[in-house]
């Protein structure tokens, strides 16, 4: 199975530097938190995985192939990105902007088949949106809207899914259903998912490695107990937390005690 | 499961077709010699119940032609109008406001003052001229308010706005320096349907139907580009390839339509905005019903424009802006909010 490689990967806007030689490993059936402040350059890593932003520098391998090389269609087969904002001007149907998850496969012209419809709507159902299939886009709240934008991003069937805070605007039980079912995908189908957000809880809870993103550089790259101690999330956040030990599993429990002077 | 839901707006474009096909025989029956509704639906099946000659020969020489190309007109433009639309992703985009006509117009009143005649595969120079024009514009359109802040569909539409009026200034200049050839051009610009002959009728129906078909084959992708730049790349749309087949298939669809009616106006808007209304936003159906609705608007116009007055033909351009400016105010107005313009 395939592994994602970023090696040295600089990136920066015209007047601001976002990320400085950063290299990453991410492994297959491994879901990767990217944890970092406002700013740090999540987003910024997530867009130039999926070649929506150019880096300055590096490369970003899946095995021995080279993304940036790909064309936009191959490279869909190969990674979907849950980006954090979409237009909705167009009062299209929720299964309509979900079937567009096929088009990396069947590719712009030909109609879709019933096996792509079947993987449409196993998608559908596993973010609970299988209901709202008939319902205009316009229509849907916040966090509806995220739910189908990651059953398309399931129905594009690829090996490395990258989700930009995909909890954001979903209520808790929203928030823990869709991370358990992220999680879920990932680990039935051997994908790399690396996901974004906010809550060092849920990504102690839900990561198997996570990557802490502070000053341009990955402060920190390992699992839960490694990454989140007192002094890293101090020093990536400017918050003093308190790490306690989770109440049920062997994982750390972080509470915020003050924003740093 | 998924598949029956679809059938709703397949059956509606059956409809519309069939309302279109009916349209054709009440548009070649109207005319200075009438011609019963029954005769003429008659005739097209080859039944002939007592025509005279004369009346064949206005049915099939002049008529039929006309017709047709009416249709042709009214659908590229159609067509034309949902492309750009998507392209713009702006509901208020058209052939017409974007400057492709404008472009279109340009090129076509250029070959006249210089008084090319020549022919490239059977297609006269004007026409091709009317291609080039309205795709440069377009391209131009398309990079100036690209160059500006990012690609914002207001600043697109303003350079739309901003280089038709420039084009609109240089055909004006044209006409003034030409004073011998301004009759021609004019008459031209004005649009009339009436000089259709077969062979024209073949050839813009040639061109607007490559237009269409670009466009139509660019169904999904245009679904897809409509979520976002981010959005439709990341699902494996090659953006620059595709605007470029969008402008193509716009400019290919509009240069059909203005080279054999000169410039239109509205219809590029009203016919999507119909379409749309009737099989909601998936360019797969939306492009063929909007297609269908262009041509019969179109064809309605053009029996209008010649049985308003009994011995004087109005120019059809002047009634589609006609009826199609307080169309446009209207959906200015009842636009939820301002986000078609944002």
């Amino acid at each position: 199975m395939s592994h994602l490689n970023i090696e040295h990967l600089t990136f920066s806007y015209p007047n601001r530097e976002v990320l400085q030689d950063v290299s990453l490993e991410f492994r297959p059936g491994e879901l990767i938190v990217l944890l970092g402040a406002n700013g740090s350059g999540k987003t910024s890593l997530l867009k130039c995985i999926a070649k929506q932003l150019k880096p300055a520098q590096g490369k970003v391998f899946l095995d021995s192939r080279d993304l940036h090389v790909l064309d936009r269609l191959t490279l869909a087969k190969h990674v979907a990105l849950m980006p954090q904002f979409e237009q909705r001007d167009a009062p299209m149907l929720v299964q309509d902007v979900v079937a567009l998850g096929r088009s990396p496969h069947v590719g712009w012209l030909v109609p879709l088949g019933a096996s792509d419809w079947s993987i449409i709507e196993n998608a559908m159902r596993i973010t609970g949106t299988w209901e709202l299939r008939d319902r205009n886009v316009q229509e849907l709240s916040g966090g509806e809207w995220r739910r189908m934008i990651l059953a398309r991003s399931i129905a594009q069937d690829a090996s490395v899914l990258l989700l930009d805070e995909p909890t954001a605007g979903l209520d808790l039980r929203y928030q823990y259903e869709c991370l358990e079912r992220v999680r879920t995908i990932v680990k039935d189908k051997n994908l790399i998912g690396v996901v974004t957000m906010h809550d060092l809880n849920q990504a102690a809870l839900f990561s198997d490695r996570i990557a802490l993103l502070a000053h341009h550089q990955v402060l920190g790259f390992g699992t839960a107990s490694e990454i989140l101690k007192e002094s890293m999330i101090e020093c990536a956040f400017g918050v003093k937390v308190s790490v306690l030990k989770h109440p049920t599993r062997d994982i750390p429990l972080i509470v915020p005690i003050a924003a740093k002077q | 499961m998924i598949a029956s839901r679809m059938r709703h707006p397949a059956y509606l474009l059956f409809f519309t077709i069939g309302l279109l096909l009916l349209s054709i025989v009440f548009g070649i029956s109207m005319g200075a010699v009438r011609i019963p509704f029954a005769t003429t639906f008659a005739w097209l099946f080859g039944i002939d119940n007592g025509l005279s000659d004369s009346q064949r020969a206005i049915l099939f020489e002049l008529r039929m032609p006309r017709v047709l190309t009416a249709i042709i007109v009214g659908s590229s433009l159609a067509a034309a109008g949902v492309g750009f639309q998507g392209l713009f992703r702006n509901v208020l985009a058209e052939p017409y406001i974007i400057g492709a006509s404008s472009g279109a117009a340009l090129g076509v009143a250029i070959v006249i003052v210089l008084n090319l005649n020549a022919t490239l595969l059977g297609i006269s120079a004007p026409a091709i001229a009317a291609l080039l024009g309205s795709m440069g514009v377009v391209a131009l359109v398309f990079l100036v308010g690209a160059l500006g802040r990012g690609s914002s569909q207001l600043s697109l539409l303003l350079s739309g706005v901003a280089i038709s009026a420039l084009a609109n200034a240089a055909v004006s200049l044209l006409l003034f320096l030409n004073n011998q050839k301004a009759m021609v051009i004019v008459s031209w610009l004005m649009g009339s349907i009436s000089s259709a002959t077969w062979s024209s009728t073949a050839i813009s129906g040639a061109v607007g139907g490559l237009g269409v078909a670009i466009l139509w084959s660019r169904s999904r992708a245009l679904d897809a580009y409509m979520l976002g730049d981010t959005a439709s790349t990341s699902l494996g749309l090659d953006l620059i390839r595709f605007r470029l087949w969008m402008i193509v298939g716009g400019s290919l669809a509009t240069a059909a339509a203005v080279s054999s009616a000169g410039i239109v106006g509205f219809v590029g808007l009203v016919a999507p905005q119909i379409a749309r209304m009737l099989v909601g936003p998936k360019h797969s159906y939306l492009i063929p019903m909007s297609v269908c609705c262009g041509g019969i608007v179109m064809l309605l116009a053009d029996v209008l424009a010649r049985s308003l007055h009994d011995n004087l033909e109005l120019p059809v351009g002047v009634l589609t802006a006609l009826l199609g400016g307080p169309f446009f105010f209207g959906l200015l107005i009842t636009r939820r909010g301002s986000r078609a313009l944002s």
